[in-house]
């Protein structure tokens, strides 16, 4: 047996236990108000499923594609937009989070100013920004790559003004009482201490891009979403599965690279 | 202003990162001294800024955007915003009433997945799996089915199913399954072995070790996860509506399509109000439970 080293077991506290109480308490009050509301039973779903995975095993196994280069042409336009968006987003939400922090930008108003209209980017779905894109420049690329700007635009901000904040809050106030002025201590101190953090939030977004910019395709914003709604709507099930499990590859590869990057880069 | 209230949230959307580790979003222990610039040390940093500039430009130029009807048609995308502005409150009642069904839809894939989630994530903890090679195969099928984005999910129940709210929730599911069953195995990974082994020397049973030791110890990690899932459930119910099944989302493609866009910028309207809200009560919660 192993040493026991601070062998105390740690259970749940009172403060735990209480917000246990209260979660659980709500948990149950919404479950019964949306189960009466929309009157769905569980079981019935259930034996649906039967339906569900049998319609997925005849329909969509095995996997067919005879079109490889449009599939190609397809995910190479969703990566060519999660990436293009991702970078805009970034340089755009810099600029906005540099406004937005207390610490940096003293004039009073700026920081809710800037706050609010990135709430307001974000908590809008992406895809509500595709379709009110959608109706001013019609159906293409330009849509899907706006749509994720904004949104990562929106996205970015908060996190890049948390950042920001943090790294201020315990460098600049020594640094400024030294006599230094407020340019070279965020050149110097500030941004440094932040570029990690932004990294970590920049690769999150990508990932994040991926699986918007598949999302965003199948209402007219190109890439591999538009093609794989084409497959569903010819009832095309064998060439939608491939390019089904084309996604997953992708999003997965994806993952697989940010986390590769974010080990090298953060540690 | 309290430096407190600006802790790194955790990622708002489905996305973990797949190595298994919370550590980038997580606040990291902080270093005594100043942190300055030091090119050498921050060179991958810097690296990895400018390919990411470079691979933007390229990227730009390989997508071949129509620059000048975007120049062209920017007139009318302001008109679209001002349309949608002159709020309408034609047939009202149904938005609200789609509203509440994208609410009923997210709640209750929220509730059927973290039970669901519970007892996968139990089966795929490496510590209290009841055979190991099944925590893998769990996870790397919790990895797939994350990797599908959720309308194509729906869009598959939808082809089987038929239209309904039950088949938004269905489909929405999968997702919550997959997110549950990757975070609730994590946070019973992190249950420390002392616990498990203290509470398994007493002679008790599997179950009795989760219900006894495993569950009440990660209670707040799972309060704070399925707040926060909540947020994208939200998102997502009302997204459905737009790839076919029903919601506010539904209401809102309806009205663009019909050019009653003051309709349909009040539903806009009504989904941002509620979702702020919802991010306002989970950072509330998070900061109450303080993962």
């Amino acid at each position: 047996m192993g040493k026991m080293d601070n062998s105390r077991i740690k259970l749940a506290s009172r403060e735990s236990r209480r917000a246990a109480f209260v979660f659980l308490t709500v948990l149950v009050i919404v479950f019964v108000l949306s189960t009466g509301f929309t009157g769905f039973n569980p079981l019935e779903a259930l034996l649906a499923q039967g339906e569900f995975w049998n319609f997925i095993a005849v329909d969509f196994i095995p996997p067919y594609m005879d079109k490889w280069e449009a599939l190609l042409r397809a995910l190479m336009q969703t990566l060519y937009m999660a990436i293009a968006s991702a970078g805009m987003g970034a340089v755009l939400a810099l600029s906005l989070a540099l406004a937005g922090t207390p610490a940096l930008c003293r004039v009073p108003g700026i920081s809710s100013l800037v706050r609010g209209f990135a709430s307001v980017l974000r908590n809008i779905p992406d895809l509500v920004w595709a379709f009110i894109l959608v109706a001013a420049f019609g159906i293409g690329t330009i849509v899907g790559v706006l749509a994720l700007t904004i949104s990562t635009t929106g996205q970015l901000t908060r996190f890049f003004i948390e950042t920001l904040d943090e790294a201020a809050g315990e460098n600049m106030e020594p640094l400024l009482a030294t006599g230094a002025s407020m340019p070279p201590v965020v050149l110097q101190a500030v941004l440094p201490a932040a570029l990690p953090g932004f990294v970590a939030w920049i690769l999150y977004s990508v990932e994040l891009n991926i699986r918007s910019s598949t999302i965003l395709g199948m209402v007219g914003a190109g890439g591999i979403g538009l093609l794989l709604m084409g497959y569903i709507k010819q009832y095309n099930y064998a060439a939608a599965s491939t390019t089904i499990i084309a996604v997953g590859v992708i999003v997965i590869s994806v993952n697989l690279l940010t986390d590769c990057l974010r080990k090298i880069i953060l540690t | 202003m309290n430096p407190e209230d600006y802790t790194i949230v955790l990622p708002p959307a489905d996305v973990l990162p797949s190595a298994g580790t919370l550590s980038p979003y997580r606040q990291r222990p902080r270093r005594p001294g100043i942190r300055v610039g030091d090119a050498k040390r921050d060179m991958p940093v810097y690296l990895f800024l400018a390919a990411l500039a470079v691979l933007t430009v390229v990227s730009l130029g390989l997508l071949d955007l129509d620059l000048a009807k975007l120049i062209e048609r920017l007139p009318k995308l302001g008109k679209v915003f001002l349309d949608m502005s002159r709020f309408s409150t034609e047939r009202f009642s149904l938005t609200l009433l789609t509203l509440l069904e994208t609410i009923a839809v997210a709640v209750l894939a929220l509730i059927y997945g973290m039970l669901a989630g519970l007892v996968l994530g139990a089966l795929a903890a490496r510590n209290i799996t009841p055979w190991k090679p099944l925590s893998f195969i769990l996870k790397s099928l919790f990895a797939f089915i994350r990797a599908v984005p959720t309308p194509v999910w729906v869009l598959l129940v939808l082809a089987s199913m038929g239209f309904g709210m039950a088949a938004g929730i269905m489909g929405l599911l999968f997702h919550v399954v997959g997110f549950f069953g990757r975070v609730f195995a994590q946070i019973f990974e992190e249950v420390p072995s002392q616990t498990i082994e203290a509470v398994r020397t007493g002679g008790a049973s599997r179950v009795q070790v989760f219900f006894g030791a495993v569950l009440p110890s990660s209670l707040s990690g799972i309060i704070a996860w399925t707040a926060l899932r909540f947020e994208t459930n939200y998102v997502e119910a009302a997204i459905l509506g737009m790839v076919g099944a029903g919601g506010v989302g539904y209401t809102i493609l309806a009205a663009m399509n019909s050019y009653k866009l003051g309709r349909a910028g009040l539903a806009v309207l009504i989904v941002f109000v509620f979702a702020l809200a919802v991010e306002l009560l989970t950072t509330y919660v998070k900061r109450k439970v303080k993962i």
